[in-house]
């Protein structure tokens, strides 16, 4: 039985080391190209150095874009909490016609092209009474909705599996009010979804390019457009960047990650 | 007054009447069954009696205190909820404090209570696990000891039972028993199986379609069905119309027979006639459901179910066996509609 279900693994092993390499392989790539001091010709750099990082690192240009987005993400991810947050626990417990209409309004930033979001966002800020053309503002407002659903998924379906109602009665019956019991209860209880919901839309705010780049441009580069104005220049330059995204990213994720792992320890 | 009273009690969601006309009384100290179908409106009215849900029409009487006006904390009552409803997140300590916290008392006298409920439940063992890692006893355990520990003057419970495999469902309805002999609470509890309702109730109301069809002991309610609804809800009543004891027992009469199985005597053919209504029968089936004998038996084309205790003396009959059937007038009850 044993040999029969290890004959069966061998061909799912492959293929999942297949396709683990292929993904794995640019993000080495770029990695190894960070660190190397050219990577003309050949299949390996001719050396090793970590003179990209100290260019890249001390150039002021970078240090302000890095700011910048690090600003923009974590005022997306405070926006989220305060009105998204609000809005889907709201939904979920009190309004069932918003609920639904929100499952259903939830793919719309995806069935849009973002060129068309683009414009329809133009359109909104460029005249009275909110000129935000050009501002961050603008960024920080068009992210909330494309970025909603990332939170929204995951929150969803932890609030899915919570007895809402019965929990709310058994709150009301000892004159527990709402509040109460969404801090007490039902907060921490779909901890996880908001977390996962969190980080993902620190990640897409932290590295959006399209309305970066077409809502704000010069007016306020973010990471993201820095990096495509350094398209030209040497190619360790640009994989520099990237890795900085990678540890910001992973950053963020573990930083997540622990707040989870505590409250497991909890439990 | 009794200690509990509801006077003329009624919801609707708009065209929709979930309960209406519901009178009930409970005596201090005494369990009152809401038996009925799923669907009955009995779930509602328990949460328009805990102030969950507002009624449209009629009083509630608690302690001669009306407090149908009054928020549900204010009630002095306390609910157990068909999926328990405990704070997952929250251990069972926590969760049995959390009503007590919200009630202000002090760090000591909730410490106090909390334990005193828990040694009460035999729940101490588990005080600091959370409510995933309980089993669906401990669970209902957790909620009657979450509801115990506030003291209410009134106890609700949801279908506390339903949601248990057979065994554990017995022990526990066994321990309820018991934990109101020796507590005294006053409860009411909604379920939909007549046998739980006739172990655990001192009073049995039974509901169909919003309304209370009777409302008495479990004795008058399993013997004295009021309606052909508790006849057929209630017990497993062979139910004739008057055609149907015409031809069985030859007997004219204005309404319908309602009769237990237990209540027909079944000799071998020519056993020795006594007295009362006689009826010559053939047995169709038998079926071994333990304590007792039930065989189907037609007398006269119509279907009759017997019930005989199961004792090492009696002899089981094959199908097809004659038979005879008695029956005690007094076992008979007429059902009005």
């Amino acid at each position: 039985m044993a040999d029969a279900a290890a004959a069966a693994a061998w061909p799912d092993r492959l293929l999942i080391g297949v396709v683990s390499a292929l993904l794995l392989l640019p993000v080495v790539a770029v990695g190894v190209s960070a660190v190397s001091t050219d990577w003309y010709s050949g299949l390996a750099p001719s050396g090793v150095t970590l003179h990209w990082f100290a260019v890249v690192l001390s150039e002021p240009e970078f240090q302000s874009a890095l700011g910048r987005s690090l600003l923009i993400a974590a005022g997306s991810v405070a926006l989220q909490l305060l009105i998204s947050v609000p809005a889907v626990l709201a939904a979920h417990c009190y309004l069932p016609w918003l609920d639904r209409w929100m499952e259903r309004l939830v793919v719309l930033p995806y069935a849009l092209p973002q060129v068309v979001l683009v414009v329809g966002l133009l359109q909104i800020y460029a005249a009275e009474p909110l000129v935000l053309i050009g501002t961050p503002w603008i960024l920080l407002l068009g992210y909330l909705p494309i970025a909603f659903p990332l939170l929204y998924l995951p929150l969803k379906n932890n609030l899915r599996a919570l007895p809402v109602q019965e929990l709310l009665d058994a709150g009301h019956l000892v004159g527990a009010s709402d509040l109460v019991i969404a801090r007490r209860v039902i907060l921490p209880c779909v901890k996880p979804g908001l977390l996962v919901g969190l980080s993902m839309v620190f990640a897409l705010a932290f590295a959006e390019f399209v309305f970066a780049n077409m809502l704000v441009g010069g007016g306020f580069r973010t990471l993201a457009v820095y990096l495509f104005g350094q398209r030209q220049k040497v190619g360790q330059v640009t994989a520099v960047i990237i890795v900085i995204y990678f540890a910001a990213m992973w950053l963020a994720t573990i930083v997540a990650l622990s707040v989870l792992r505590g409250r497991k320890a909890a439990a | 007054m009794s200690f509990v009273e509801l006077r003329g009690f009624a919801k609707s969601y708009g065209p929709t009447q979930v309960f209406a006309d519901v009178d009930l009384d409970v005596a201090q100290g005494s369990m009152c069954i809401l038996l009925g179908p799923s669907g009955c409106g009995k779930t509602t009215l328990l949460r328009a009696i805990a102030g969950l849900v507002r009624p449209d029409g009629g009083r509630l009487h608690i302690a001669g205190q009306d407090v149908t006006a009054l928020p549900p904390e204010a009630r002095g009552i306390a609910m157990t909820f068909q999926h328990y409803a405990l704070f997952p997140n929250m251990t069972v300590r926590q969760n049995l404090a959390f009503g007590l916290q919200q009630k202000r008392l002090s760090r000591g006298q909730i410490q106090d209570k909390v334990d005193g409920a828990l040694s009460m439940m035999e729940l101490g063992a588990r005080a600091d696990a959370r409510p995933d890692a309980l089993s669906g006893g401990q669970k209902q355990r957790v909620a009657l000891a979450r509801a115990l520990v506030l003291e209410p003057r009134l106890l609700l419970l949801d279908e506390p039972l339903s949601a248990l495999d057979a065994q554990i469902r017995k022990r526990l309805r066994d321990e309820l028993k018991r934990l109101q002999r020796d507590t005294g609470f006053t409860g009411i509890l909604v379920t939909h199986d007549q046998e739980e309702a006739l172990v655990l109730g001192d009073q049995v109301a039974v509901m169909s379609t919003g309304r209370i069809v009777q409302a008495a002991s479990a004795r008058e309610v399993y013997d004295r069905p009021a309606t052909r609804f508790v006849a057929g809800f209630i017990g497993d009543f062979n139910l004739l119309e008057p055609g149907a004891v015409a031809q069985v027992f030859g007997v004219r009469t204005a309404q319908a027979w309602a009769i237990h199985p237990e209540a027909i005597d079944l000799r071998e053919a020519d056993a020795a006639e006594g007295h009362g209504l006689v009826a010559a029968a053939v047995v169709a089936e038998l079926r071994i459901q333990g304590p007792v004998l039930r065989y189907l038996v037609l007398a006269n084309g119509i279907e009759l179910k017997v019930d005989v205790l199961n004792r090492a003396s009696v002899p089981t009959l094959p199908a097809g066996a004659a038979v005879s059937l008695r029956l005690d007038p007094g076992q008979v009850r007429e059902i009005a509609d």
